[in-house]
């Protein structure tokens, strides 16, 4: 048989809930996810294939698909999601973390998914890729392009340092 | 808020500002998902100790029939050397039975059989045991064991 991919679930829990609160905000919502990703996990859990790759990447392919469905399923216009401070945050943290979760909000879908993917459910750009059925070099360069994107929306450049620094372009 | 200078440690803060599962939530997830576990643990080793039970059983009465198919394989091997079978045959029909054995009577100079229980049957003292069927018997008058027409008598018994 197999080896049991739920062995060890909390830590698997943590992973599957970053990922997801990435994707639809931290909160109610995320619960509910994570714990309908368990429940399709634990029964499907026969068709798990370690030779195919971690238990956690598993779970992450059963979270898209949960979190398909769940923003199928929510109305076009909802209200943003709670955020919920980590114990023992300092107020600067929690200040920061506010601002980053309203950036990854102003992202594109496909932009948070692989950012979600890689800082939420910390897996490398190899298992992105066989998740998302892309190369790993293109996962990395979509990343690159991604967090570029990100440091836009929290640092927007300056106006007058952008036109200090044009150059003519050459045609 | 310019919190992020470019270039810098952009994706440290990200994987810093992870959203955290609360506690609880993690705890009492884990354990619903550990109690389930062991629920589907014990039902599939019911299933098994269920189909192995059954298993043991079969093989059991597996082992009797063996026995008897030993007893019927030992009998065929018997027929197959010898020719013979070896379940005894009823010797006759159940009608052949119940008709009883039939006996030679000469009727109009050949020897016909009728049944013992017949009512006009009547012992030939001159025939043999067992005469073919058809074959001549008495001097060409009528002769047997039918009554009225015995042979060395006529019919109305001024013979």
């Amino acid at each position: 048989m197999a080896r049991d991919p739920l062995a060890n679930p909390e830590p698997l829990i943590r992973r599957v809930y970053a990922f997801v609160a990435y994707r639809v905000g931290a909160g109610a919502d995320a619960e509910d996810i994570t714990s309908e990703v368990m429940e399709r996990a634990l029964r499907y859990r026969d068709s798990f294939d370690p030779r195919r790759g971690e238990p956690a990447a598993w779970l992450i392919g059963i979270a898209r698909r949960c979190i398909d469905d769940a923003l199928a399923r929510r109305p076009a216009h909802v209200a943003a999601p709670e955020d919920v401070a980590a114990p023992g945050d300092l107020e600067s943290d929690a200040a920061l973390r506010d601002e980053l979760q309203r950036a990854l909000r102003r992202l594109g879908d496909r932009d948070r998914e692989l950012l979600a993917l890689r800082f939420g459910a910390d897996l490398s750009a190899r298992q992105i890729g066989e998740e998302l059925e892309m190369a790993t070099n293109a996962v990395e360069v979509a990343l690159h392009r991604a967090l570029g994107r990100l440091r836009v929306l929290l640092d927007p450049p300056d106006e007058e340092a952008e036109a200090s620094t044009a150059r003519p372009v050459r045609i | 808020m310019k919190s992020f200078k470019r270039g810098d440690d952009l994706e440290q803060r990200l994987r810093r500002s992870r959203p955290e599962a609360r506690d609880e939530f993690v705890q009492s997830l884990a354990t619903e998902v550990r109690s389930e576990r062991r629920r589907s643990r014990s039902s599939a080793f019911r299933i098994a100790f269920a189909g192995g039970l059954t298993a043991a059983m079969l093989a059991a009465l597996a082992s009797v029939g063996g026995l008897g198919y030993a007893a019927s394989s030992a009998g065929n091997a018997w027929k197959a050397v010898t020719g013979k079978h070896a379940v005894n045959q009823p010797a006759q029909s159940s009608a052949a039975d119940q008709y009883a054995k039939k006996a030679p009577v000469c009727h109009n100079g050949h020897v016909i059989y009728v049944s013992k229980n017949s009512a006009n049957y009547r012992r030939d003292p001159h025939l043999a045991d067992s005469p073919k069927p058809g074959s001549k018997c008495g001097s060409g008058r009528p002769r047997g064991g039918v009554r009225g027409v015995r042979s060395g008598q006529s019919p109305q018994g001024t013979g």
